[in-house]
């Protein structure tokens, strides 16, 4: 149920990100910092609305996942593919290395991970191979 | 010679990220399905990188001044995280809004323009834990380091999410590497 709430945050933080610095045009630095700000501080001021575990990843994995929505329209334009790629982050977060724990730049280094992984999708969806998959399966 | 630097700076940073990677297959190799995961994520960020957006831009030795912004957000985040208590995610996103705020002073101004993203970049560096950065000298050398590997890495990965936390990571890292190494 953790790692499931986690999940839902790095989607949200994903795609809340992107949608303020590719629509709302605020630019990449603001929005990310911005939005976690919010979510710091309300966990910083009401540390009790959530479970110790959540309280205090959510902020962790919810900034990390702004650095996925920092990314530019013209290298993701997809909300699936940033919803996975914030999905994704999470489920490295979980199992991150303790050997780099307290790392700083460890999250963003995570991001950038999420970040190719969907980037590739989006390519390796546009293949003609995979396109004839698809268009066989919508036939059926 | 500015080739030279991007090339450089792409290995590195594919570098760092399959560093990351590989410490997460090592601590897991006993759970099959975290493995095949890593696998898979491994093979698909290769595909990704033949995909990396890539600028052209001759400015160099004028972008110098980027080193001491990086190193300013780096020393500003440590202290708020660490001092002030705020924790690191309070530290960072606020010097980094802050950081967002000051090209207004003078819009026409390119190193103002330049100056929130190198600012929040440092921001990651001074998000080290105190267990890992032993005290301010720490911070400041990896914010050195990390601004400089900012500078190099100007014309790769640009537009692309999680690039100013990956070179954080390096600078960070190659510190801890250093410290390790001499003392």
């Amino acid at each position: 149920m953790y790692t499931f709430t986690l999940i839902i945050t790095g989607i949200l933080g994903a795609i809340s990100t992107f949608y303020l610095n590719n629509i709302l045009k605020l630019g990449a630095v603001r929005s990310s910092a911005g939005l976690s700000l919010v979510v710091g501080l309300i966990f910083y001021v009401f540390p009790n609305i959530a479970p110790a575990f959540l309280a205090k990843n959510i902020p962790i994995v919810f900034i990390g996942a702004t650095f996925i929505g920092m990314v530019s329209n013209e290298v993701i334009a997809h909300y699936f593919l940033l919803a996975l790629a914030g999905a994704l982050f999470a489920i490295i977060y979980v199992n991150s290395s303790a050997f780099f724990n307290g790392y700083g730049g460890a999250l963003g280094t995570t991001a950038s991970i999420t970040v190719l992984v969907a980037v590739s999708l989006a390519v390796v969806s546009r293949n003609k191979h995979i396109e004839k998959i698809k268009r066989k399966v919508r036939r059926r | 010679m500015i080739k030279a630097f991007r090339y450089v700076s792409f290995f590195l940073i594919i570098f760092i990220q399959l560093s990351f990677l590989l410490a997460i297959f090592y601590e897991e190799i006993d759970t099959f399905w975290i493995v095949l995961f890593i696998a898979v994520i491994s093979i698909l960020i290769s595909i990704g990188y033949y995909h990396v957006p890539r600028a052209e831009e001759n400015h160099f030795i004028e972008d110098c001044f980027l080193i001491v912004f990086v190193v300013a957000g780096a020393l500003s985040t440590y202290f708020c995280s660490t001092q002030l208590n705020f924790g690191p995610v309070i530290a960072a996103s606020g010097v980094g809004f802050f950081a967002s705020f000051l090209p207004i002073f003078n819009r026409k101004s390119p190193i103002l323009k330049e100056l929130p993203e190198a600012v929040y970049c440092g921001a990651f560096v001074g998000m080290t834990a105190p267990k890992v950065a032993a005290g301010i000298p720490f911070i400041l050398f990896a914010g050195f380091l990390t601004g400089v590997i900012l500078l190099l890495s100007k014309n790769v990965f640009n537009g692309f999410g999680g690039k100013l936390g990956t070179i954080a990571f390096g600078g960070v890292a190659l510190t801890s590497l250093l410290i390790f190494l001499i003392f």
